[in-house]
């Protein structure tokens, strides 16, 4: 406790000694701080604090909630079923006795599912599903704020508001040295947001990107600099059926695997090149989307207003219009007699399919570090996107592919306002990650004894990555081209190489390293014209409440 | 029955005579050479196809340098020869407009290794700070008369998308084929200067990044700073630093002070307001450093501000270069520079001389042109650009004959000198 109010009479000085040094820096001081002074006075100090305060027995919030529950003789249920699964951790020696276990446990809960039928079963199976269990068996009176891996307020049935913070700070090299947008040093994301839960079968989220505002203090945003919408996902969900539910508002389409997966959870510092240019990202729509034959087979189909966030042009302009997309996944061994490590195999399938009026604004690719290889061409009729994606998590290792093909109309858009043949986009990637320390691999790793909170060394994972990107046209008449109009395109291509190493320190904090080595194919087109391969040094240190 | 023919001194069948008879028949009555793309003595003419959309924007963003593809036809001898897929962009600094875009057209952008006769880009220059449309071909031919590197020029009409578009100059681009053409080799290093603030070859510092603030490398441009900046750093602390007992054996190192006093000449007789003595620093050149060495060489580049005044002084700014101050000093170089002088103005002549008969065959080349040039444009006198009517077109030529009769006069009076009776004419 003493360190806790150590290092709190410690920030509270720092803030109040410097009142306004936000406001006031000097052109020259807002330089260093950029150089990272914003990580380290800001971000590490923070990451720290929390990390510390949970060092102690009893965090003080979560000591007066834990208080209060003892009063009420009441034992959280998420506790006692989360209590089980720890005991089977801890009984788990090896990754692969403990894997085993999980299977194990899995199949029980299946086969309880079948016996009590589909709906008792999908519920015990479905976490959210249990979250709900867990609030009927609390006391449903009175407004109550608890504290345990992130603050959550909740008034009995009718609503439930859980409290997220994500911040990630970035440092990153670059061979041969180059300039790029984002700088050295970069406070990647700040994130705060809230989800819940109200009225029993509405669920929702805020997020809201406060990158900028950060930046702010050490960095002069022009308008090019801004992030483009603060705002990240806002939706409801209703879920009334867990086979039908309905989810309204800005969220991701429902295309490719990388694409969708949270920011916080990703296994490499930077998505797949396909997941980031060829993949749609955001927009507002409005979704049907649930889970059949005890979750062997799961669906999502919407309607959006335009194509994702991430098909902009240089002005950040949406190029696409309404959207379809829909998007199924199968896992085809759950449903048969197959060794266990096998059953949760995930293939899948998604197309979108929008309008794009005409203009510049085919999808470009951009190297990792955001330098275009190749340019926005001129497109106008309809953009199909197809995506095929595998994912396999034996244990403690995991292996997920995919696939996107992007094909873009180009009526009459030659120089003498001819069609030209389509522009194809393309690309692929396969990743491979090894937790060393021997957790299972989900959609994130919790490691089993965490780095001084529980006099652990946390969880390490060894990460790989081989992936493609393409751009070219259909059909190959005449001459090559780089022009926006030609019709045979030059295609360019770049080939990229990850290697990484994750270590979850804790539930919240997680520090990444990655070494990239990314090869363009036209050097007239590379970010330094001539030179075809670069390489790059990524570092993260992540932080998630 | 064997047909026989004489094809030189063999007998052949006329059969295996037919594919090479074909191919004499098809051939060009003379091939065409990037010599033909600059011959001055006839008005040529360039179509660009473009895109309608992509016109209006380069049109409506001219201060960008974004690419644009078209294609491009040069009308020859009644013959067209076409390129496609060829780049274009908006080019210039001062003289960029929207209604008459100044052009770079590039060969070899969108595909790779293509080029138009050999050459790998070309300007196509609006000519907007000058009414009469004649002085960047004038100086750059003059330069040529005087011995010194400068671009072919000519004038085209323009056509885009088979609409008249107005009057240009075709001017050569400064690259590799120019080197190889003036100099005999390609492998140095250029450098286009690129204008910040006024500069007058002073030294900067040791720091590169202000070198290579002002001095934009067209080749060789991903080697190292040093390679590239070291010896302008070296050769601006020699300039400036070196006693001047040591300047001119210190200073040949870089550059032949000879050939740089005579380019200052030169732009000086031409009344040059924005050259290497420029109202604001040195401005308008290229710089090449030869393959190998750490002499360099400045080339003429952008002349349409030539023609200011028929009595620009002699010595005007030169007190302000610190190159051509030292220059200067040295007594050698300043006769050099006074001779120079003196012999552009012989060169040039008094009224009917070279220079006017000069300005008149290339207004009688492109007078019709310029008339119906529907986006002529002029200097509006407060630092922009306004359409410029036939009647300033007209007063703009006669300014430059007025010049040609005048400037010989005023230089060699300055000089203390008269003009020769015999380049005298009636």
């Amino acid at each position: 406790m003493t360190r806790t109010a150590d290092i709190a009479v410690f920030s509270s000085n720092w803030l109040v000694k410097r009142p306004h040094s936000f406001s006031a820096f000097a052109p020259s001081r807002l330089r260093l701080f950029a150089e990272g002074k914003c990580l380290l006075r800001i971000f590490l100090p923070g990451v720290l604090l929390f990390s510390l305060l949970h060092v102690s027995e009893v965090p003080l919030l979560a000591q007066a909630a834990v208080i209060a529950d003892n009063n009420q003789g009441i034992s959280s249920g998420k506790k006692k079923s989360g209590t089980s699964a720890e005991k089977a951790k801890k009984k788990g020696g090896s990754g692969k006795k403990k894997s085993d276990a999980a299977a194990e446990e899995e199949k029980k809960k299946e086969g309880a599912g079948k016996k009590k039928g589909s709906a008792a079963g999908k519920k015990k199976t479905d976490p959210s599903d249990a979250q709900s269990q867990d609030e009927n068996t609390k006391d449903s009176a009175g407004l109550k704020f608890k504290m345990k891996d992130y603050p959550s307020l909740r008034f009995g049935k009718a609503l439930r508001v859980d409290f997220h913070a994500k911040a990630q700070g970035d440092f990153r090299t670059f061979w041969p040295e180059r300039k790029i947008e984002e700088g050295v040093f970069d406070l990647h994301r700040a994130r705060i947001g809230v989800e819940g839960r109200f009225l029993k079968h509405f669920e929702f989220e805020i997020e809201r990107e406060l990158r900028d505002t950060f930046r702010r203090f050490y960095e002069d945003l022009d308008e090019a600099g801004r992030t483009d919408n603060p705002w990240r996902d806002v939706y409801v969900n209703f879920r009334y059926f867990p086979d039908f539910q309905i989810k309204v508002g800005k969220f991701k389409l429902p295309f490719g695997m990388d694409q969708p997966q949270g920011a916080t959870k990703l296994d490499f510092i930077m998505r797949s090149r396909i997941g980031d240019l060829l993949a749609p990202a955001r927009d507002k729509g409005i979704m049907a989307h649930g889970r059949l034959f005890e979750r062997g087979l799961s669906y999502q189909a919407g309607y959006f207003l335009q194509d994702g966030e991430n098909a902009r042009t240089s002005d950040n302009e949406h190029t696409g219009g309404h959207t379809l997309a829909g998007r199924v996944l199968v896992r085809p061994l759950r449903l048969i007699p197959s060794p266990a490590v096998t059953k949760n195999i995930e293939l899948g399938m998604a197309f979108t399919s929008s309008n794009v009026s005409e203009g510049l604004k085919g999808l470009r690719g951009r190297t990792l570090a955001k330098e275009t290889f190749f340019r926005h061409m001129f497109v106008n009729g309809r953009r199909l996107r197809v995506g095929t994606e595998m994912n396999w998590r034996p244990g403690p290792f995991s292996l997920q592919g995919e696939f996107i093909h992007v094909q873009e109309q180009r009526k009459k858009q030659s120089l003498l306002g001819q069609d030209l043949p389509d522009l194809i986009s393309r690309g692929w990637y396969l990743t491979g990650t090894w937790a060393v320390t021997g957790e299972q691999k989900a959609d994130e790793i919790k490691p089993r004894r965490e780095f001084l909170r529980e006099r652990g060394f946390g969880a390490l994972e060894l990460a790989a990555r081989c992936e493609q990107i393409r751009f070219g046209s259909s059909e190959h008449p005449g001459i090559p081209s780089r022009g926006t109009r030609a019709a045979n395109i030059l295609g360019n291509s770049d080939r990229v190489w990850t290697f990484g190493i994750n270590w979850y320190l804790n539930r919240w904090v997680k520090i990444q390293a990655n070494a990239v080595r990314e090869r363009i194919e036209d050097t007239a087109r590379s970010p330094i014209p001539g030179r075809s391969r670069f390489w790059g040094r990524w570092f993260r240190l992540q932080f998630v409440l | 029955m064997w047909l026989l023919c004489l094809c030189g001194e063999k007998w052949v069948h006329p059969l295996t005579a037919i594919p090479a008879l074909l191919i004499m028949l098809s051939a060009p009555a003379r091939a065409q050479t990037a010599d033909n793309f600059f011959d001055d003595t006839i008005l040529h003419e360039i179509r660009l196809d473009i895109h309608p959309n992509d016109w209006q924007v380069l049109r409506n963003n001219f201060r960008s340098n974004a690419y644009y593809d078209c294609n491009f036809r040069w009308r020859y001898q009644d013959r067209d020869l076409l390129v496609e897929n060829v780049a274009i962009r908006s080019r210039g600094g001062g003289t960029r407009s929207a209604a008459k875009p100044g052009l770079r057209v590039d060969f070899n952008r969108n595909v790779p290794g293509q080029t138009f006769l050999g050459l790998k880009s070309v300007i196509l220059d609006n000519m907007t700070q000058d009414a009469s449309m004649l002085r960047e071909r004038l100086s750059m031919l003059f330069f040529q008369q005087m011995g010194l590197p400068a671009s072919r020029e000519a004038h085209a009409r323009l056509f885009i998308n088979n609409q008249y578009f107005g009057l240009y100059a075709i001017v050569e681009s400064v690259d590799k084929d120019f080197l190889k053409r003036n100099f005999g080799e390609d492998n140095g290093y250029l450098f286009e200067y690129s204008w910040k603030y006024a500069y007058y070859l002073t030294y900067l510092g040791q720091d590169l990044s202000r070198y290579a603030e002002i001095f934009d490398p067209t080749t060789h441009e991903n080697d190292s700073a040093s390679a590239l900046y070291g010896p302008i750093e070296a050769m601006t602390r020699i300039i400036n630093q070196t006693p001047a007992a040591d300047f001119e054996r210190a200073a040949a190192e870089f550059l032949d002070l000879k050939l740089f006093v005579a380019h200052v000449a030169v732009e000086n007789f031409l009344a040059e307001s924005d050259g290497i003595l420029g109202y604001a620093g040195i401005n308008n050149f290229y710089f090449y450093r030869f393959q190998g060495k750490s002499l360099s060489q400045f080339i003429a580049w952008d002349k349409d501000n030539t023609f200011s005044a028929i009595e620009h002084p002699i010595l005007l700014r030169i007190e302000e270069n610190e190159l051509m101050r030292r220059a200067m000093a040295v007594a050698d170089l300043r006769k050099f520079y006074l001779e120079t002088l003196a012999r552009c103005a012989l060169r040039a002549g008094g009224p009917y001389g070279s220079l006017e008969l000069e300005i008149d065959r290339q207004y009688n080349q492109i007078h019709e042109a310029a008339l119906e040039d529907p986006n002529k444009q002029c200097p509006d006198g407060v630092g922009g650009l306004k359409p410029c009517s036939n009647q300033e077109f007209e007063d703009g030529i006669e300014f430059l004959r007025q010049f040609a009769r005048q400037r010989s006069y005023f230089v060699l009076r300055e000089l203390g000198l008269d003009l020769p009776r015999s380049r005298r004419r009636p």
